[in-house]
């Protein structure tokens, strides 16, 4: 219970807000709902200094739907190649699984902007209040990436890749299945790590395109 | 007690079964062939400490997990405030230079801490009472000399005034080996509780001038595995000695006349990948070897007999001068895990059993363990935490178990302890300050 209370109240805690203008996108297309995040996270001055350290860089997607008590959870890795340089990006979700290489920081920031974040499973909320979809992305330099492991393990786990936009595997309105439950446990759990700088965004889910 | 040291038991190893993680293969991991490596921000004897420590050799070639782990040695060094990582070109392709940029602590440190402990029962320390209220301040400095060495020396209090000397080498054996001494002497007026299997009367000694030296050797055998061999010897001239617990208000303190003392040694394994040597926040630190433990406490003549029936109060004749032994093996293992950004918990389990003889009676089996779980929360932002020091809160829950050898009071041949408590650290390159609250529960056994 002190244990509970205590990391209840180190989350309300939590509220760094470094100054990013922009706010992420959140749309509805082909039924899914689908966040792009503006590029001002890679940007950050040191952010952009610790991706150029060639070391593996991580950013962890943390997305909630609180009215729907609805989670997903994805991770990106970049890594800059000196000799190439060159920027190599592996990214991880719960939908996907896919490596990019891109020929400088101006088209890694170009593909940041343009990539569609799925959230899957969101359901229609009834009610006078509009949904919010919850955001946070935890930027995690290569040197508080300790459990690499677990990662390996959580990337085997999904061999078969589904596509972006598919429906939840089971259950009903907002359900996530006891698959998507366990990989969200292991991304959040098991990999996320003392990060470097964290953004925040509370965005209000579009109300007439919901489904 | 028994039902809370399952439910500890319990919490412990789902702890450690969520902490764990799956064994996979790491073959596709990226590796680096490091031509160079560079210690930036740093005097050449700092620099060569640094390099000797992170165990990297310049012309082979190593994973991420490699350079994390010697990152995490070299954020560990105590000279080191933070430390990062960059890999750069090197002269062909395929071939990088690592560049090591080093913040150094400051030379000047000052220690601090004020706890204020809260008991079940009355006790008698340096105060008696159900409180008491500890305080300790040092100042000190700290610098490189020479070739891979450091020198410290610092003033403090702890009620008595002490000074402390010390020398740690790095760099021997040509493997990133080091080797520690450490010198402290204090001034009268200090109270000592000496270890359970010391005395296992749990006695506080008043004591006169006192005089510590420790050693230490270190040698990496792995990565994250070194071997360290540790010799400690405190002695202490003793004034009075008094029952810890069993209070008596007309009872004053027995008179003795001689020295006590300590001998510890011990040998360890040390698995390590702890990412701050004070203050960790993510890594597992497990700790394994045999040791000894000698200790001789002196005679002492109480002045008034106990009231007959009233707990246990010195004996009414002299006590005898007494020597114990103890041959050991211990075993110790500390996981930290962070849940949060700012968050990390902690789940530790430590014992150890061992065969104690007391004077010339027969050796008896003794053991005991320490289990811990702890919440530690930096108390700021991530953005913040880079410029400005650690601050942070640390709440913790400790069960206590020991088991001595079978001795006549006044001497018991069981303590158990229960504390949980709160505190706030704060560190800086030049500080290290804590301001602490427990409470403690304690149940003991005699013969």
């Amino acid at each position: 219970m002190i244990l509970a209370v205590l990391l209840l109240v180190g989350e309300l805690s939590e509220s760094s807000h470094p100054a990013v203008r922009a706010s992420p996108q959140a749309s509805w297309e082909e039924g899914s709902l689908r966040v792009r995040i503006p590029s001002q996270v890679l940007l950050d001055v040191e952010v952009r200094r610790v991706i150029q350290s060639g070391l593996t860089v991580t950013f962890l997607f943390d997305f909630a739907v609180p009215r729907a008590r609805l989670e997903r959870h994805a991770r990106l890795e970049v890594r800059y190649e000196p000799w190439d340089e060159t920027y190599l990006t592996s990214l991880l979700s719960q939908s996907q699984k896919r490596e990019e290489t891109f020929s400088s920081f101006d088209s890694l920031a170009q593909w940041w902007e343009t990539l569609p974040w799925t959230v899957s499973g969101v359901p229609r909320l009834e009610g006078s209040s509009r949904a919010e979809l919850k955001i946070t992305i935890s930027v995690v330099p290569f040197s508080a990436n300790e459990e690499r492991d677990a990662r390996h393990w959580f990337a085997q786990s999904i061999e078969e890749p589904r596509d972006l936009g598919s429906p939840p595997a089971a259950g009903g309105p907002g359900a996530q299945s006891a698959r998507d439950d366990m990989l969200g446990a292991l991304i959040t759990t098991a990999i996320k790590r003392r990060a470097l700088r964290t953004f925040r965004w509370t965005v209000t889910i579009p109300e007439q395109e919901r489904r | 007690m028994k039902r809370l040291v399952c439910r500890l038991a319990a919490s412990g190893l789902a702890f450690w079964l969520v902490a764990s993680a799956p064994p996979a293969s790491a073959a596709d991991e990226a590796t680096f062939y490091l031509e160079r490596i560079e210690v930036d921000n740093a005097p050449p004897a700092i620099g060569a400490i640094v390099l000797s420590q992170s165990l990297l050799k310049e012309g082979s070639r190593y994973s991420e997990t490699e350079l994390r782990d010697a990152l995490s040695r070299v954020r560990r060094l105590p000279l080191v405030r933070d430390a990062e990582f960059a890999l750069h070109k090197g002269s062909s392709r395929g071939a990088y230079r690592l560049s090591i940029s080093v913040e150094r602590m400051s030379p000047f440190f000052l220690q601090g801490s004020s706890n204020l402990s809260l008991f079940n029962e009355t006790v008698r320390l340096r105060e008696t009472g159900r409180s008491l209220f500890d305080n300790s301040a040092a100042v000190g400095l700290r610098d490189s000399v020479g070739r891979q060495g450091m020198l410290f020396a610092g003033i403090g209090t702890t009620g008595s005034a002490y000074g402390e000397l010390g020398y740690t080498q790095y760099g021997l054996f040509g493997t990133g080996g080091y080797a520690a001494a450490d010198l402290q002497y204090s001034a009268s007026g200090n109270v000592l509780v000496l270890p359970f299997l010391a005395d296992p009367s749990l006695s506080g000694w008043e004591v006169g001038e006192s005089f510590a030296a420790r050693l230490a050797v270190g040698i990496p055998i792995r990565r994250n595995d070194s071997i360290r061999a540790r010799y400690a010897h405190v002695q202490a001239d003793a004034r009075t000695v008094a029952p810890v617990f069993g209070f008596q208000p007309d009872t004053p303190a027995a008179i003795t006349n001689g020295r006590l003392s300590i001998d510890q040694a011990d040998l360890d394994w040390l698995y390590d990948t702890t990412d701050d040597a004070l203050l960790p926040t993510q890594g597992l630190f497990v700790s394994a070897g045999p040791g000894t433990l000698k200790a001789n406490t002196p005679e002492s003549f109480p002045t008034v007999s106990p009231p007959p029936g009233q707990g246990p109060g010195p004996p009414p004749g002299p006590a005898a001068a007494q020597t114990t032994n103890t041959a050991y093996i211990s075993l110790s293992a500390t996981r930290y895990l962070p849940v949060t950004d700012r968050q990390t918990l902690l789940g530790s389990l430590q014992g150890y059993a061992g065969r104690t003889r007391v004077d010339q009676q027969p050796r008896a089996t003794t053991f005991g363990l320490v289990g811990t779980l702890g919440h530690s929360m930096s108390l700021l932002s991530s953005s913040s935490s880079r410029d400005i020091d650690d601050l942070r809160l640390e709440t913790f829950l400790e069960y206590t178990y020991d088991r001595g050898p079978p001795l006549p009071a006044p001497s018991y041949t069981r303590f158990e302890r229960l504390r949980v408590g709160t505190g706030v650290v704060f560190r800086s390159r030049w500080a290290l300050l804590r301001l602490g609250l427990s409470y403690a529960v304690f149940e003991r056994g005699m013969q």
